[in-house]
């Protein structure tokens, strides 16, 4: 057998449908291992304003691992979003003429057939997230709050005073995510669409971990396929509930400031 | 003494490929429980060609479920409602007197309908050409035995050798994705030491000529397993991935 006939390496994959699901698998593992690192950071918010602030100090002082996940995250997201997009397109093309008669499923579920659904709620509740908690952009007066160190005592005290902050060397003042965590939260509004944007998530999830592991073909055999989509339920289960749990704390008033 | 009942039978019509078809509603008495599906749609065609109507066309060959001719999607389900059986093995004890049956035809871009419920499968063909074969040197026989393949082996490998290529999984996935049949194609000439030799080439051209017939993409519904008639296991599709994964990453 020559090797004259066979298709190029990657022209095949950029083209192919496996490709495309190949990169949506590999960005979905890339999104959800974030997910769950996220959650668990996020956990820290029980433990205290000192401990969630030198948290997010301690993020922010390493601008290279910051801006470095940043960038994966950004490309695993547009990739994610593309394939996404492609095969929806090779999807819907591949039957022009419907049923006549509502087909019947044996083992499907809603959260499967309604990915795009829920990834666009998803993916917008993403930008309104980024805008709300990481730009500052819809409530700037609950993210522009800072804590000054306190040489005397070596404590970190809120301080509002802007034009001293502006002076101060930055070693001495940090972000009070921990306020503007809970002042947001304090927000039924924005609990309730964070709660929803979580509820769609859970559903994406559902599906979308135990999908992956398929994609990747990592089960061989019925029983190892179950425990897959046992493990992708878990997994979307634990990162959803700790993440429900944030604007359920603080409109319980378990968390405040 | 057995049962009769009397159906009501919604059945798609198409004059040909060309022709926008319909659903058509046919009462037909007397059948009875032990024919089989397709021998209730006989009689159907029989009394419409009595009455001077043209009879319903349907792909048929040999009723005994390993052909993988009969292609009709039956109350939203391929085959019809019963788990590993082909329509022709259907039989009408499955429903009751006065039910009311819906029959479609398999709906892919890559499946075309040619008339009433008769598809051009001639896409599934494309695909095995593409690579779904051994090189074999011709000369003196080999001995039977020379190649020994262990158990688990020889029986996966039977195990997708029984795809009869009937296109129920197209017509069940949700996307109209053929990920199971091609699967079961590279499957069981993967798990033989025959299918080695073109065992990268040949997963690259097979899932290059699926894409190439616009079947869809597997989104992992799993109805395709749940609706073949031979129980090709979800597997095929886990494999034909790791297959094609593993000939972007290697040269043999």
């Amino acid at each position: 057998m020559t090797d004259a006939k066979r298709p190029g390496r990657l022209s095949t994959l950029a083209r192919s449908s496996i490709g495309a699901k190949i990169v949506m698998a590999t960005t979905g593992v890339i999104l959800v291992g974030f997910l769950v690192v996220h959650m668990l950071g996020n956990l820290q918010i029980y433990l205290g304003p000192d401990t969630m602030n030198h948290y997010a100090q301690t993020l922010k002082g390493t601008p290279a691992l910051l801006w470095g996940v940043r960038a994966v995250l950004l490309v695993s997201l547009v990739l994610h979003v593309l394939a996404a997009v492609r095969l929806k397109g090779l999807n819907n093309a591949a039957r022009p003429q419907a049923y006549a008669v509502p087909r019947r499923y044996r083992v499907t579920s809603s959260a499967a057939r309604f990915m795009l659904l829920s990834g666009l709620v998803v993916l917008a509740f993403i930008v309104y997230h980024l805008l709300h908690f990481t730009v500052g952009a819809t409530n700037p007066a609950d993210f522009n709050l800072h804590e000054v160190l306190d040489v005397a005592t070596q404590t970190w005290v809120r301080n509002d005073n802007e034009q001293l902050i502006a002076k101060l060397p930055p070693e001495l003042v940090r972000h009070d995510v921990y306020s503007m965590f809970v002042r947001g939260f304090q927000n039924p509004l924005i609990a309730g669409t964070y709660i929803v944007a979580q509820l769609l998530l859970a559903m994406h999830l559902s599906h979308a971990v135990a999908s992956m592991l398929h994609t990747l073909g990592l089960s061989k055999g019925t029983a190892e396929r179950e425990r897959n989509i046992n493990i992708g339920r878990a997994v979307a289960a634990v990162i959803v509930l700790g993440n429900l749990s944030f604007p359920i704390a603080v409109q319980a008033g378990l968390v405040h400031l | 003494m057995s049962k009769t009942m009397t159906l009501t039978l919604q059945i798609w019509r198409q004059r040909s490929a060309d022709t926008p078809g319909s659903m058509q509603t046919y009462k037909l008495e007397g059948v009875n429980e032990h024919m089989s599906f397709l021998e209730m749609l006989d009689v159907l065609n029989a009394k419409l060609t009595k009455d001077g109507q043209d009879p319903v066309a349907f792909d048929h060959d040999c009723r005994e479920g390993i052909c993988g001719s009969c292609s009709m999607v039956i109350d939203g389900r391929p085959h019809g409602p019963r788990k590993g059986t082909t329509a022709c093995q259907l039989h009408m004890r499955t429903y009751k007197d006065g039910d009311t049956i819906t029959i479609e035809p398999w709906r892919a871009k890559a499946f075309p309908v040619i008339k009433d419920l008769v598809v051009d499968r001639g896409s599934f063909d494309r695909i095995v050409a593409s690579g779904g074969f051994v090189s074999v040197n011709t000369g003196v026989t080999v001995d039977a035995n020379a190649t020994p393949i262990g158990k688990k082996n020889a029986d996966e490998a039977m195990d997708y050798a029984a795809c009869i290529g009937c296109g129920a999984c197209v017509a069940a996935c949700p996307n109209a994705s053929a990920m199971l049949f091609t699967g079961a194609k590279v499957g069981h000439l993967v798990k033989l030491p025959q299918g080695q030799v073109e065992r990268r080439g040949r997963v690259l051209r097979m899932v290059e000529q699926m894409d190439r017939e616009g079947f869809g993409a597997c989104t992992n519904h799993r109805e395709c397993s749940e609706a073949c008639p031979k129980e090709i296991s979800f597997d095929a599709i886990e494999l034909l991935n790791r297959e094609y994964m593993r000939a972007q990453v290697t040269n043999d």
